[in-house]
């Protein structure tokens, strides 16, 4: 064998084994892009149906969610009536609740002044009824005062009747007696009486003049007391000159009242003693 | 001399070529049948 036939077979030998190589090469790793062909299609399908599905899901959503919304926006029409009228009328509630409110305050505040004059009232009623009571035992004491006054207004009125007729038995003796004085010249001046039958009381007065009567007349004495101590006609006093230095007390006289006025009276001497002249600044007493 | 060889009948024991061309040839037959086996997965079609 030549050595360009060596050559071609050796050649030979390496092509065919590259030959192999690439055979093996694309039947291990080759992949079968028919299978993936199809199995491409078969997804487009799949997705395809599955996207017109979605359409029409889509569609008959958008149907029902139309439906929906139009209700929706009748209920949210309604509601907003509902709400607006329920507006109105918690405006209303509102307005009567600030009038109950102010018409409870003003039932409170009645209530706690009916309350206080409650109070008042019981308070007073309370002192009343003390008062009532008080009363009560006053007139039972005025009741029985009175019927005690009662009694001694009876006794009175009886006693007032034998008064009466003792009364006019002593003016009818008054009477009798007043003739029988009249008939014996006789005073019937109550003065002179009081003078004449009472003492005098115990006073102390100063002679303030003096007169000397006539041979048949008795002397008068003016002397500082009068009826506004006691003195009457007819009462009898002393005159006498009080002791001064190494002169002793003198007894001047006595004298019986004559004349009398409230702060003076007049006395004529009675009783003269010896050497004895009554004058000006002598004392009158009713007390030796 | 290859032609005496031949001429003279006497059978020329294989050396190391033919061995390559069995081999080249063992090589070609199972390419082939690779790629027919590939050929099937397209169920023949070649458009």
């Amino acid at each position: 064998m030549s050595f360009l036939g060596k050559v071609l077979v050796g050649l030979q030998f390496v092509l065919s084994i590259v030959f192999l190589a690439f055979a093996g090469a694309v039947f291990s790793t080759q992949q079968n892009w028919m299978d993936q062909k199809k199995k491409v299609d078969d997804n487009l399908l799949a997705v395809t149906r599955e996207k017109d599905q979605l359409f029409e899901e889509k569609r008959q959503l958008e149907v029902r969610l139309t439906m929906e919304l139009a209700n929706e926006k009748m209920k949210a029409a309604e509601a907003e009536g509902k709400a607006a009228t329920s507006e109105d009328k918690l405006k209303v509630a509102e307005q009567e609740l600030i009038a109950a409110k102010t018409e409870r305050d003003e039932q409170r505040t009645i209530a706690k002044l009916a309350v206080e004059e409650a109070r008042q009232r019981r308070d007073e009623a309370i002192g009343q009824r003390a008062v009532n009571n008080n009363l009560h035992v006053l007139l039972n004491q005025k009741n029985e005062k009175n019927k005690a006054l009662e009694d001694i207004v009876f006794n009175k009125t009886v006693e007032e009747k034998s008064m009466q007729d003792k009364h006019s038995k002593l003016l009818a003796d008054y009477a009798i007696l007043q003739k029988i004085i009249a008939a014996n010249g006789l005073p019937t001046d109550p003065k002179l009486v009081a003078g004449l039958q009472t003492p005098p009381p115990a006073v102390e007065g100063e002679v303030l003049e003096t007169k000397r009567g006539g041979r048949s007349g008795a002397d008068l004495v003016e002397f500082s007391l009068g009826s506004d101590d006691g003195l009457h006609e007819g009462h009898k006093l002393s005159v006498y000159r009080p002791a001064a230095g190494e002169r002793s007390a003198q007894f001047l006289g006595e004298i019986k009242i004559v004349y009398v006025t409230p702060d003076k009276a007049v006395g004529s001497v009675v009783l003269r003693s010896k050497n004895g002249i009554i004058s000006k600044g002598d004392h009158v007493t009713s007390k030796l | 001399m290859s032609r005496r060889s031949s001429d003279t009948g006497s059978k020329a024991p294989p050396d190391v070529y033919v061995g390559l061309l069995f081999v080249s040839v063992s090589a070609l037959i199972a390419g082939i049948i690779l790629l027919v086996l590939e050929l099937g997965r397209y169920n023949w079609q070649m458009g």
